[in-house]
């Protein structure tokens, strides 16, 4: 059985990397895909501006999600060691 | 002798990663020497609801909601872009959503795997108009084995390298 978690709430791209137009990726390790599906759900917090710049901007933006099995992973982690110690969260 | 044959059956069935470049079309871009091919949805058209699958590659999106005060009424595509050399055009596209977004895949091979989240604030701008005062907040929720023990799954912060 698996269930959803909620990882991040009232996550905020700019906050996280300081700046609009720049990118930013979150890793979420160790999700255990038990029944050959995995869900990735995103949802508006009720927060924040709705009329900047124009109406009806808001809600969750998402550029890219590429899903590495946990052997591929190795190889990632490895090729970002440099950062790897910046920002990590328990 | 059997067992490896199966293994190698359900290896073959089932995928074992996702590559999805949301809102964008499909490219395939050079990170650490490897090619990798991201399948863009850009082309997915809008609606006050959608459910979008890809059967090829067994993954899909279901979105609801409408921005109910953009005058436009139910959106042809729920998508942004922006024309920028500064960021990478992997980040140049996105997919919005007004109040939910689920990206699914399914026939994925059963075991341990990571999940990069990529974003970039392409609506905002970072100059001294009010353009850069717009706050995006949401919730993002992944799936856990409860099986799995919630105390070793961890974040990492890494710029962007692509």
């Amino acid at each position: 059985m698996s269930q959803e978690r909620l990882v991040w709430k009232d996550f905020n791209i700019e906050d996280e990397v300081g700046s609009a137009e720049k990118p930013l990726v979150k890793q979420v390790l160790n999700v255990n895909v038990t029944n050959n599906m995995l869900e990735i759900r995103f949802y508006f917090a009720g927060k924040g501006t709705t009329r900047i710049p124009d109406r009806g901007v808001y809600g969750p933006i998402i550029s890219a999600i590429p899903v590495f099995s946990g052997k591929l992973y190795v190889n990632v982690k490895v090729n970002v060691e440099g950062n790897r110690d910046s920002g990590r969260r328990g | 002798m059997s067992f490896i044959f199966s293994h190698f059956i359900s290896w073959w069935a089932d995928s074992n990663c996702l590559h999805v470049n949301s809102g964008g079309k499909d490219i395939t871009i050079n990170e650490n020497k490897t090619t990798l091919s991201y399948e863009g949805d850009g082309q997915v058209e809008g609606g006050a609801a959608k459910y979008f699958v890809n059967d090829q590659s067994f993954w899909g999106f279901s979105r609801t909601g409408d921005f109910m005060d953009d005058f436009d009424y139910q959106n042809t595509r729920y998508t942004v872009s922006l024309q920028s050399s500064t960021i990478p055009e992997l980040y140049q596209t996105a997919r919005i959503s007004p109040i939910s977004l689920t990206y699914f895949h399914y026939c994925l091979q059963n075991g341990n795997y990571t999940v990069n989240l990529h974003f970039a604030e392409i609506q905002f701008t970072n100059d001294h108009t009010y353009n850069s005062f717009g706050r995006r907040i949401f919730d993002i929720y992944v799936q856990v084995s409860s099986h799995s023990n919630v105390e070793h799954t961890f974040f990492l912060k890494l710029e962007a390298r692509t």
